[in-house]
């Protein structure tokens, strides 16, 4: 659906610090129809930049760049109907009511004139919207305003919605809301390329996942995958009933050294073994007499992994 | 291709700008005014007939001059904010990524940023009306009056639109200054002196509608000395007496066609990737002002050396204005070197764009001199070498000077460009001063040291003045060759570093 060759784009940045500045450094990535990718890097990775590429408001430097088989560079007003965009930079016409906005879109990306009035109606009644078709947009809140950006960025039925930083400014409701529509999106086929610095909401939407810094992808795949390998091996935590077992002593005898040690009634250790080995150990500690009751695998949150990647603790 | 009035940029302007709110309060100021401006106009004028006729006349061509400052300065301001204040706004990006081609979003725009203007104009038309009633106009002098005004209105705002596409952030107010400068000109009497033409801005519509015949001057009646209120609507084409009104629809159009393809090319383009016009473009575009000037030029001059000195003064500013157009930015060098099927070579990268500049300034000043040679009778000052000598050194001059502003624009920093420009200027006023204070313009001994700092000298240069000093005319000749080889070089320094593989800076910091 999206593919991204050796995409590389090279900038002049002005001020104290005069230098080249590579936003992206020879890019490459393909992301399969319906999934939900995620773009995470910090402030000046390059995400933006990134995006902006992919939709065709920035020409490349070098590389190319296909959106359903379109070449974005060579195509970019045959790619249009394919992509719906967000930008990060909030930014709608204030002076027209919110039927007027999502009409003047729907014109923009030529759809057929005796479908635009029920093509409004539906995509603001998708977004929420339904009940302030008359009101001015400079009068909705900013919760409003970005549901009213992604109904601009649905309205032609785009196969690949692109959005930077959708849930900036947001408030919690309004991210909790704006989370469900794009989980709904994607149930319908929409092919979601994000970027969002709520990594909280991304592992909860994302199929696949790519970490970027400094204009390069540090790591790219599905999800699992990136979170298990940014882990680097998983980890086990083991809780008895009571403490009436010598659980570190009975795990340091089969080399495994639990972390922090000193607790007798649980424990926590790093565990290469398949889930099969995991199955055969525990099985093996209840037969030593072990009142197992709670055998958990530890799994890293999205932050930890990408603060992990970030510094470097990964590569 | 969506109908004009679909055109959704359109109608996005007429329900943003003809709302209730906007609509009622113009009509309102519009009849209030139009009352204020007919009462005073006519009141106590009925004395005689022919004084109601003067004073309705007088109304008919305030009503014209007024219309045309609110479609021309208010559409132009309107214009000249459409596309820089959305880029300002951030929703300058969705109209690019829509499927609107630029014709569509161009012609949305142009039409539909000035649409309130339109209507106020619309508006103040029964005052025009009942004036022309009073003055007794004739129903063809008030049409012709309209389009005349919409021509060189919507001419006026195609140059605005250009402008708002290339305007950067704080520049707004340059551009405003800048149409309004061209819009003084266009409406100025610009046939002092060189040409034989009457203004061609929206003003000239007043005179349309105030005349009293389509008769044009026969060509025994007209003047040596052309003097536009001399001979009202007749201009002189190649010395022939023609049709003002019809001069003017054909050039404004062909202007506007101008800016619009310029609009048209570069709309949706990435901002960093703007290139104004393609080589083929500024050829044509040169060749066409080329051929306007010298198709209203005095048909009678001096001598053809003058003749020719003057055709290379208005060709300086032609094409130092078109080559700045021409000139590329780092970001533009660095995709077409990186063009991963057609990478641009480093030599052609290196030289530009002198090919086409040179190629541009031979083709009109040879074409001038075969005019200037074969129509009239070669004075005794005339040579066809030195006149093709004068051409060759102002191609090196024009080349020397842009080749310097396109090193300076491909160095790494925010204003490169405006420096250039700077410099250069520094350096005419300067130098400028020192040869006045030497006599270098006047006296034919100092001639040949001013042509090594300033090149104008040789726009004179004839079999006389080259006895004065031959060594230090052909130094005069080299040095500027040497300035395009310097040029050349530094240039050719720039693009092999933009031409290496990218290092990321962000490791380095």
């Amino acid at each position: 659906m999206i593919r991204m060759e050796e995409v590389t784009k090279e900038y002049d940045q002005f001020g104290a610090q005069q230098s080249s500045l590579i936003a992206a450094d020879h890019l490459s990535l393909e992301v399969s129809a319906g999934e939900v990718f995620g773009l995470i890097g910090p402030n000046g990775a390059g995400k933006t930049t990134t995006l902006k590429m992919l939709c065709g408001l920035l020409a490349p430097t070098a590389g190319k760049i296909t959106v359903n088989e379109v070449n974005v560079e060579r195509q970019p007003d045959e790619v249009q109907k394919h992509i719906g965009y967000l930008a990060d930079i909030f930014s709608v016409y204030g002076n027209l009511k919110v039927w007027e906005y999502v009409d003047h879109f729907a014109r923009a990306y030529k759809l057929k004139g005796a479908n635009i009035n029920g093509r409004v109606r539906e995509v603001t009644a998708q977004v929420g919207l339904e009940s302030k078709l008359d009101s001015f947009v400079e009068e909705l809140s900013r919760g409003m305003k970005q549901r009213l950006g992604i109904a601009r960025a649905i309205v032609h039925d785009p196969a690949v919605l692109i959005l930077d930083e959708p849930a900036s400014g947001l408030d919690p409701k309004a991210r909790v809301e704006l989370k469900e529509l794009l989980k709904q999106l994607n149930r319908q086929g929409k092919t979601i390329f994000i970027t969002s610095h709520v990594l909280s909401d991304l592992q909860e939407i994302c199929t696949s996942l790519g970490v970027m810094e400094k204009g390069k992808l540090l790591m790219v795949g599905k999800i699992g995958e990136v979170m298990r390998s940014a882990a680097a091996g998983r980890r086990v935590y083991v809780r008895l009933a009571n403490s009436g077992f010598e659980l570190a002593l009975w795990l340091e005898g089969r080399g495994i050294v639990p972390s922090p040690p000193g607790n007798p009634s649980s424990a926590v250790f790093a565990f290469s073994g398949t889930d099969q080995d995991l199955a055969e150990l525990v099985q093996s500690l209840v037969q030593a007499g072990a009142p197992v009751c709670c055998v958990e695998e530890k799994v890293d949150s999205l932050e930890t992994i990408f603060s992990k990647l970030s510094s470097g603790e990964v590569m | 291709m969506i109908p004009f009035l679909s055109n959704p940029e359109f109608l996005r302007y007429a329900r943003s700008q003809l709302r209730t709110n906007k609509v009622v309060p113009a009509v309102v100021l519009c009849l209030a005014l139009s009352v204020t401006i007919g009462f005073f106009a006519l009141h106590g004028k009925k004395t005689s007939t022919e004084d109601l006729r003067m004073a309705g006349s007088h109304l008919l061509e305030t009503c014209f001059i007024l219309q045309a400052l609110i479609l021309a300065v208010g559409g132009g301001i309107a214009c000249l904010n459409s596309i820089y204040s959305e880029k300002e706004h951030n929703t300058f990006d969705y109209q690019r990524i829509t499927r609107l081609s630029s014709v569509e979003l161009t012609m949305g725009k142009l039409f539909g940023a000035p649409l309130l203007m339109y209507f106020i104009c619309l508006c103040l038309t029964p005052l025009t009306m009942y004036a022309a009633t009073v003055a007794h106009a004739r129903s063809s002098f008030v049409l012709a009056a309209y389009i005349a005004l919409l021509v060189a209105s919507i001419a006026f705002h195609t140059l605005t639109l250009l402008l708002s596409l290339l305007a950067v952030k704080g520049s707004q107010v340059s551009g405003i200054i800048l149409a309004l400068l061209v819009l003084w000109l266009a409406s100025a009497d610009i046939s002092h002196g060189f040409l034989q033409i009457h203004p061609l801005g929206p003003f000239e519509a007043a005179k349309f509608a105030t005349a009293r015949s389509w008769e044009r001057f026969a060509p025994a009646n007209v003047p040596v000395d052309f003097r536009y209120w001399a001979v009202p609507l007749t201009d002189l084409f190649f010395g022939r007496p023609v049709y003002h009104f019809g001069v003017l629809l054909a050039v404004d159009l062909v202007l506007a066609g101008w800016f619009l393809v310029a609009v048209l090319r570069n709309i949706k383009r990435d901002p960093k990737q703007y290139e104004i016009y393609s080589p083929l473009q500024f050829l044509g575009l040169a060749l066409f002002l080329n051929f306007l000037i010298a198709s209203f030029y005095k048909a009678y001059w001096a001598t053809p050396l003058d003749a020719q000195s003057e055709f290379l003064t208005f060709d300086l500013i032609i094409f130092f204005f078109l080559g700045v157009a021409l000139l590329r930015n780092r970001e533009r060098i660095r995709s077409l070197l990186h063009n991963p099927e057609h990478p641009a070579s480093t030599l052609w990268t290196s030289v530009w764009p002198a090919p086409v500049l040179a190629l541009g300034t031979l083709l009109a000043g040879f074409t001038i001199v075969a005019r200037l040679n074969y129509s009239h009778n070669p004075s005794g000052n005339w040579s066809l070498g030195f006149a093709i000598l004068r051409c060759i050194v102002f191609t090196l001059w024009i080349v020397s000077n842009l080749q310097f502003m396109q090193c300076m624009n491909l160095r790494r920093g925010k204003h490169q460009l405006v420096m250039a420009v700077l410099y250069l200027s520094i350096y005419y006023i300067c130098a400028s001063f020192f040869l006045s204070a030497f006599n270098s313009y006047s006296d034919p001994h100092n001639m040949p040291i001013g042509s090594l700092f300033v090149p104008s000298a040789l726009f004179l240069l004839d079999p006389e003045t080259w006895k004065q000093g031959p060594v230090l005319w052909t130094i005069g000749f080299v040095v500027q060759l040497a300035l395009v080889t310097t040029f050349f070089y530094l240039q050719r320094l720039q693009v092999r570093r933009l031409q290496r593989p990218s290092i990321s800076i962000h490791s380095a910091s």
